[in-house]
């Protein structure tokens, strides 16, 4: 009898270019390598690997397998996943074959983001022309992000105590949210539309709370969020700008995007729009205007560059100071400058839009907890 | 914070009128504040965190008031070490509330040193080293007031007690 004694999708935890990236569950779960143990692993969730594209384009991808046979007269072998593992041979010492690299076939060949369940038929034979036999079946579930995770996520050091490691359980989200990304632009604004449809049900806009932070004072309450995610209480009901614009950037960093979140301000007056949870067009809650406001952003979060609001969707017609509207939810769109009619012009009045400034010095990516 | 900010919320909520005082003198302090889950009548704890590792330290809780859980009160604690040291948590705290339209509070039944507040559906205030932030977490909006005021109760009567 052969098995497949285990796979090491993440061989080597100091490249992302041949191999899957370093990997954690969640704050306080690590997975650990090799993913997939025989007995121990059953369910695709059971054996979980993040391949990012960027790094492996041209590269051969490679999963390292260890093979164990029962039978004393089976010394050497072909195996296989048809249309999946490559064929190669391998030897049996003792009845094992220690861990033995495998070609992977065309694994990312959409360059898209995404997550799938796969199964693995593997087969073997007993010589170059003698059939392939069936002999186990192994599932995974295969993350696909475009590059390499960003802040707060990192690759290093590569150990449980690292809790900044990418978690599969946001990639369960992100992955989903971003599903058939080819660009980080388009990554970004997956990630926002589906933030902004949260609302009402998971979050909304924190009017009762004058548009405190609930998941962002500090860190980003990340365990909490997901929990709200899944139907728990997390830490409430209510968001603000500051949770919005962790939530996107932290999710689309994840799938390779380069987003910080940062704030503009201080003290302005505001258009109508339409707040997150919200259908009304109104100035935020009915209030004045916003003491500040944050958003993820790109490069140095200045007027010359585009933000992603998950928080209120603005007026996107020629005159966004006056009904009738036409909503719009900032999506990669430029900061601008007064006049230029881009995203300031539209979230602050005529005269807000003086002290609506980029404040590039608050620029930062809060660390997942 | 950043400096501008600052600059602008001690201008908006003119911290130099409340700055750096209190009612029970610039060294009362509670230290150790734990909750018990019977500072609130009614409510029961869902769930409470302490973040010994914050700077300053701070507890987090969740409390619930009906069966169907649509009625639920954040309240948070941050222990200082000083007065000044809650009056800049204040200011902190107030930096991450996007409204314009928050306001001290200065009536006589105002709680703690200091205290803000937005309508009646959220209270900020700092008794002695320590700051409370009672809001909402629930898709039922209840008025926090009140709450506030009983919290506040429970505060001066530690306070009372250090000094005896």
């Amino acid at each position: 009898m052969i098995a497949i004694e285990a796979i090491k999708f993440n061989h080597d935890s100091n490249s992302a270019a041949s191999d899957a990236l370093n990997i954690r569950k969640n704050a306080s779960q690590f997975i650990s390598v090799p993913e997939w143990r025989r007995f121990v692993s059953v369910n695709p969730e059971d054996s979980r690997a993040a391949y990012a594209v960027a790094p492996t384009k041209g590269k051969t991808l490679t999963i390292a397998v260890s093979l164990s046979s029962t039978d004393p007269a089976l010394t050497f072998i072909e195996v296989r996943v048809r249309k999946h593992v490559k064929a190669r041979p391998v030897s049996f010492i003792n009845g094992q074959t220690g861990f033995v690299f495998f070609e992977l076939i065309d694994p990312l060949k959409h360059a898209s983001i995404g997550v799938r369940d796969v199964e693995w038929h593997w087969e073997f034979r007993r010589g170059p022309h003698r059939q392939w036999r069936h002999f186990t079946i192994t599932r995974h579930r295969i993350y696909t992000v475009l590059d390499v995770p960003t802040g707060p996520w990192n690759q290093g050091p590569y150990n449980a105590a690292n809790t900044q490691l990418p978690w599969t359980d946001v990639l369960d989200y992100a992955c989903h949210w971003a599903d058939g990304a080819t660009s980080t632009d388009m990554a970004g604004a997956l990630v926002t539309q589906s933030v902004y449809a949260l609302g009402p049900s998971v979050i909304t806009y924190d009017c009762p709370g004058g548009g405190s932070s609930h998941y962002s004072a500090g860190n980003f309450a990340c365990t909490a969020f997901l929990d709200r995610l899944h139907g728990g209480l997390g830490n409430g009901i209510y968001v603000n700008c500051s949770d919005c614009a962790t939530i996107v950037s932290t999710f689309a960093n994840l799938l390779g995007c380069d987003l910080w979140q940062s704030r503009m301000g201080w003290g302005f007056a505001l258009n109508q729009m339409l707040g997150i949870g919200s259908n009304v067009w109104q100035t935020c809650c009915g209030w004045s205007g916003f003491s500040y406001h944050e958003v993820a952003w790109e490069d140095a979060c200045t007027a010359n560059d585009d933000v992603f609001d998950a928080c209120l969707q603005v007026d996107g017609d020629s005159d966004p100071t006056a009904a009738p509207h036409v909503a719009l939810l900032p999506q990669d769109l430029r900061f601008g400058n007064p006049g230029n009619l881009l995203y300031r012009d539209r979230l602050a009045t005529p005269a807000g839009r003086a002290t609506c400034n980029p404040q590039p010095g608050t620029r930062t990516r809060r660390v997942v907890v | 914070m950043e400096p501008g900010q600052k600059k602008h919320l001690e201008e908006r909520f003119k911290a130099r009128e409340w700055y750096g005082r209190s009612q029970y003198g610039l060294r009362a302090s509670i230290k150790g504040f734990a909750l018990t889950g019977s500072e609130l009548p009614g409510w029961k704890i869902q769930r409470t965190e302490r973040d010994e590792s914050a700077k300053p330290r701070v507890t987090h809780s969740l409390w619930s008031r009906n069966e169907a859980a649509t009625e639920i009160l954040s309240v948070d604690f941050w222990e200082c070490s000083s007065v000044r040291a809650a009056d800049d948590q204040v200011l902190d705290v107030l930096a991450n509330m996007q409204s314009a339209d928050i306001e001290r509070r200065t009536g006589t039944n105002a709680p703690g040193d200091v205290a803000f507040g937005l309508n009646d559906t959220m209270v900020l205030f700092a008794r002695a080293n320590l700051v409370v932030l009672l809001r909402n977490a629930g898709p039922k909006v209840v008025m926090v007031g009140a709450i506030a005021t009983r919290v506040d109760a429970v505060l001066i009567q530690r306070l009372k007690t250090i000094r005896k």
